[in-house]
Order: C-alpha cells, then structure tokens, then sequence
C-alpha cells in the first residue's frame, strides 16, 4: 500500500483489497464447482457464487460513496490461496480426496474474508461511516455463514472419506 | 506437490505446511514486534509469537513421533500476507497507523491459522487418530482465545487511530 495518511486510506486499501479477492473468487469459484465431486459441495460452490458477485457490488457501491475508484490492487495472499486450491482441483486424484481437499481450502478463505471484512467494518465504524457499516455487516455474516457451511459439509463428508483411510 | 493417494498424504501435507506457518511467523514477528508504536500492541505481538514457538514444537514433535519429515512445503498465502505486513511496518508512516496495519495482518494471519487447524483437525478426525485429534482441539481452543483478545486489543489500536481524523474533520457528511 502506498503511504496511507488516514485511518480512512488504510480502509479504502483494505476495500480495494477485499475488491480483488471477490473478483478473483468469481473467476475462481465455478472452477471449484466443476472440480468437486459431490452435488452438495457443487451447489454451495455456485451459491457462494452469486453471494460473491453481490458482494463484490456493494464494495463498488460503498467506494463510490467514499469517492475513491476500486481501482486495481491485487491481493496476493487470495491468489495463492486460490493457485493451492486449483492445483490439487487439476490432478487425477479420487472425488472424495478432491473434496476433502477442496473443502479445506474453502474454509481458509472463508477465514480470509471473514478476517478482511471484519478489519474493514471495525474502521469504518470507528470512523463513523453508517452507511459503510451496514453495508459491509451482512457481507460479514454471509461469510461466516460460508465459513460454517464448509465445516458442516466436511462433517458430512466424514463418513464417505473414512474408507478412504 | 505429488498426487495424494489417500487422506493420510493430504494430513501429511496439512502438518507440513502448518509447521511452514507456525515457523514464518516465528521469523517475521520479532521485526513486527519492534515496528509496533503501542507498548501493548508489542506485548501481544510478542504473546503471538511466543505461541507459535509452542505451536512448532507440539508440530515437530508430533511430526517425529509419525515419521513425517517436518519440512518440504512452503505455507505461500502465509508468505504474501507475511510480506505485505513486513513492507508497511517499515514504511515511515505515523505509528498509529502502522499499528492499524499491523494488527490488521495478524488478523489475517490469526484467522489463517485457525482455519489451518480446523482442516488438519477435520483430517485427524476423518483417519480416527483420536491422539491427534486431542492435541488440535487443544491448540484450536488456544488459537480462537487469543484471537479474541488480539481482536479486543485491535479495536482499542483502531480507536485510538481513529482520533485525529474525528477531531479534525468529523464525519463525512452523508455517509
């Protein structure tokens, strides 16, 4: 980030951040739906799916209202994220481990964005910015929610991956 | 990474990369430590890393014990999160705000571990290695109450960032 001067650039940063991580999620995540072998995990990847792209809307929205342009600013950390997740997606492994594998990825960058979100609501209500706040408080549950999905999803899968043992 | 052929591989791979984590934490937090303005922000970074020393060596001693090789994979999410918060730390930015950023990256790097150790977690528990299993609860239930003190300590750091621009400018009308 180039020199913030305000607790209010570092939250613009931080946006422009959570910015790059939805788009990349976008591009990203119909190729974990095709990768997954299970219909339950395939569906709450396509789910996730238009949660991102309104979620990615509302940075937009929110920015606009700050005057500041999404502008590009990669976030590496998500690309690395995304790489480990379609690496293993691409090789020849059974369904089952790829699920395995693919669940635990979803998890991380639920936290990820779980972690993202969160710093971006506590400064903008710090700053006072209402309309920010509440638009960022139900991107922050559905995250969550996503986050909580996986992990129910990996309980369930469970019993299908113990014969893989 | 070659093809995993069965859960115990990817569990092999989870241990491996965690121990990558818990060990770039441990190099690059010192630095952070002394980055830090607050006296209290110091302290819990220096209580983080503190952790991920202990964190290691439960990792390595585990690893010994199942005959994995500690080392061969590198934690790169961890590395670009690592490196983003080494960058602005040195900036020469005012300190509250480098103290933003920087809790803002143990954030991040807090939720990453604990999402770590859940998948590693749900693999012990998938392979019925009920051992295993006991350690992670433990370090899952250690790494969730620390973040909830380092998000308690955060808002405080954010607060008091905050204070200037309040003072100044007040709210941005409208928004």
């Amino acid at each position: 980030m180039s020199k913030p001067e305000s607790l209010k650039d570092i939250l613009v940063n931080e946006l422009r951040l959570i910015h790059s991580s939805e788009k990349q999620l976008i591009r990203a995540l119909p190729l974990f739906a095709l990768a997954a072998s299970s219909d339950t995990l395939r569906r709450e990847f396509m789910r996730h799916l238009d949660e991102t792209k309104e979620h990615a809307a509302r940075i937009e929205t929110m920015m606009e209202w700050m005057q500041h342009s999404p502008a590009p600013k990669r976030c590496k950390p998500m690309e690395k994220l995304i790489q480990e997740a379609l690496d293993l997606a691409e090789k020849k492994v059974s369904g089952d481990l790829k699920d395995a594998s693919l669940i635990a990825t979803g998890m991380r960058i639920a936290h990820f964005e779980v972690a993202s979100y969160d710093s971006a609501r506590v400064y903008a209500s710090v700053l006072g910015l209402k309309h920010v706040v509440g638009m960022l408080q139900p991107t922050l549950e559905e995250e969550i929610a996503a986050a909580k999905n996986l992990a129910g999803l990996a309980l369930r899968l469970a019993e299908a991956v113990r014969k893989l043992a | 990474m070659p093809k995993p052929t069965c859960l115990t591989d990817l569990l092999i791979t989870e241990l491996q990369e965690l121990y990558s984590l818990e060990r770039q934490l441990i190099r690059a937090l010192p630095a952070l430590a002394v980055s830090a303005s607050s006296e209290i922000l110091q302290r819990g970074v220096l209580e983080h890393l503190d952790r991920a020393k202990t964190q290691a060596a439960r990792l390595e001693a585990m690893m010994e014990g199942m005959g994995i090789p500690p080392m061969g994979r590198v934690c790169k999410p961890m590395e670009k999160l690592l490196d983003e918060g080494s960058e602005t730390a040195a900036k020469k930015i005012p300190g509250h705000l480098r103290d933003v950023a920087l809790v803002t990256t143990l954030q991040k790097t807090g939720h990453y571990e604990i999402a770590s150790y859940e998948a590693v977690r749900a693999y012990a528990n998938w392979l019925g290695l009920s051992d295993i299993l006991a350690v992670f609860n433990a370090t899952l239930a250690e790494e969730r109450a620390a973040n909830d003190r380092f998000s308690r300590l955060s808002a405080l750091v954010v607060e008091f960032a905050a204070w200037p621009e309040r003072r100044h400018s007040g709210v941005e009308q409208g928004v």
